[in-house]
C-alpha cells in the first residue's frame, strides 16, 4: 500500500505525521519504507538518527525527486507499506506520487494560509483520479492548539466540507512538544510515553488503515 | 425489485508516459504540455460549410478531375500544402 503524505502548503506537520506513521507501522512489525521526496530531507534526517537506534524496528528510507512513480510502484512490491514525504508545494513529486498511490494524506493547520490551498488542490485531485482512479484522499487536521476553549479546529472542519473531494478524517493531531522531541530522536509518539500523542497516531491509522 | 449498482471506474487502465507527464509538468504553474495531433486521424473532429463561387468550385472540379482526387480531398491537401509551405 501507498500513503503519500502530501499537500501545497508547506510547515502543515507532513513530515511528522509521515514518520510517525512509519514508525507506527515499524513497532507492529510491518515492512515499511519511508521516500522522502522532499529535497529538504527532514524525513530522511529523521531516519539517519533512528540508524543509530539498533533497539529500534528498522524503516528503511529511499529518497527520490522529479518522477517518483515508478519508484513507488516498484516498492510496493517489494514492501508492505511505503509512505511518501513530499514536499509542501505543487510539485512534479506530488503529482506522479497521487498517480501511483493508494491514499492521499493531507495534512493541514486550521489557519487561513493553510486552509486557502485546498480550492487548487482539489483541482488537482480531481485530475490525479483520473489517472489513477484508486485514489482515497484524506485530510487532518494538524498542530491544533490543545486548548480546548480555542474553535479554530473547528471551524476548519466546517470550512472542508466545501472540499468533498477530501474526506476529513475524524483524528486530530494536537501541537504537542512530544512531537517535535520525537522528531530530533529519530522516534514516533508511540515510541514515547505520551500517552495523548500515541492515541492521536492510534486514531489516525485506525482511520486509514486496517490496523 | 431495483438493485444497486455499484459505480464503475472512470478507467481502469494505467495512465501513459506521456499523460503522466502533462500531468507532472504542471506543477508549479508549469506550462501545460501541447497535444500532439495525429495528421492521419479520422476526420470527425469538425465539419465545415464553404460557400464558393462558380469560378473557384470550377477550378475544384478541375483539380479533382486532374488530380484523381475527391473534391474533399483537394480541399484538404490544398490546407495541408499551404500550412507546409508558411512553416
Amino acid at each position: 500500500m501507498i500513503i503519500l503524505i502530501g499537500s501545497q502548503k508547506g510547515g502543515c506537520g507532513k513530515s511528522t505525521v509521515a514518520v510517525n506513521i512509519c514508525a507506527a507501522l515499524a513497532k507492529t512489525g510491518r515492512d515499511v519504507v519511508l521516500v522522502d521526496a522532499d529535497r529538504q530531507c527532514t524525513s530522511t534526517n529523521w531516519t539517519m538518527d533512528r540508524a543509530v537506534k539498533p533497539n529500534l524496528n528498522t524503516v528503511h528510507s529511499v529518497q527520490k525527486y522529479e518522477n517518483i512513480r515508478e519508484t513507488l510502484l516498484d516498492l510496493s512490491q517489494r514492501y508492505e507499506f511505503v509512505i511518501v514525504d513530499a514536499a509542501g508545494r505543487d510539485s512534479r513529486e506530488l503529482r506522479t506520487g497521487m498517480i501511483a498511490a493508494d491514499i492521499l494524506l493531507v495534512p493541514f493547520r486550521p489557519s487561513q494560509p493553510d486552509l486557502d490551498t485546498l480550492q487548487n488542490l482539489q483541482q488537482i485531485i480531481i485530475q490525479a483520479k483520473d489517472l489513477n482512479p484508486k485514489l482515497i484522499v484524506y485530510g487532518v487536521l494538524t498542530m491544533a492548539p490543545t486548548n480546548p476553549s480555542i474553535h479554530e479546529s473547528d471551524e476548519a472542519r466546517d470550512y472542508l466540507l466545501d472540499y468533498p473531494e477530501i474526506m476529513l478524517l475524524k483524528t486530530t493531531i494536537r501541537d504537542r512538544k512530544i512531537y517535535r522531541d520525537a522528531m530530533s530522536e529519530g522516534l514516533g509518539v508511540v515510541e514515547m510515553d505520551n500517552k495523548k500523542a500515541t492515541d492521536e497516531i492510534t486514531s489516525l491509522m485506525q482511520e486509514i488503515i486496517s490496523w | 425489485m431495483v438493485k444497486r449498482r455499484e459505480p464503475k471506474p472512470a478507467s481502469s487502465s494505467q495512465p501513459t508516459q506521456s499523460q503522466i507527464e502533462a500531468f507532472a509538468s504542471e506543477a508549479d504553474g508549469g506550462a501545460k504540455i501541447k497535444k500532439e495531433l495525429d495528421p492521419h486521424a479520422k476526420h470527425d473532429f469538425k465539419g465545415i460549410r464553404v460557400p464558393f463561387n462558380e469560378y473557384e468550385y470550377s477550378k475544384l472540379v478541375e483539380l479533382s478531375a486532374k488530380t484523381g482526387r475527391t473534391k474533399l480531398n483537394v480541399i484538404r491537401w490544398a490546407i495541408l500544402k499551404l500550412a507546409e509551405d508558411e512553416r
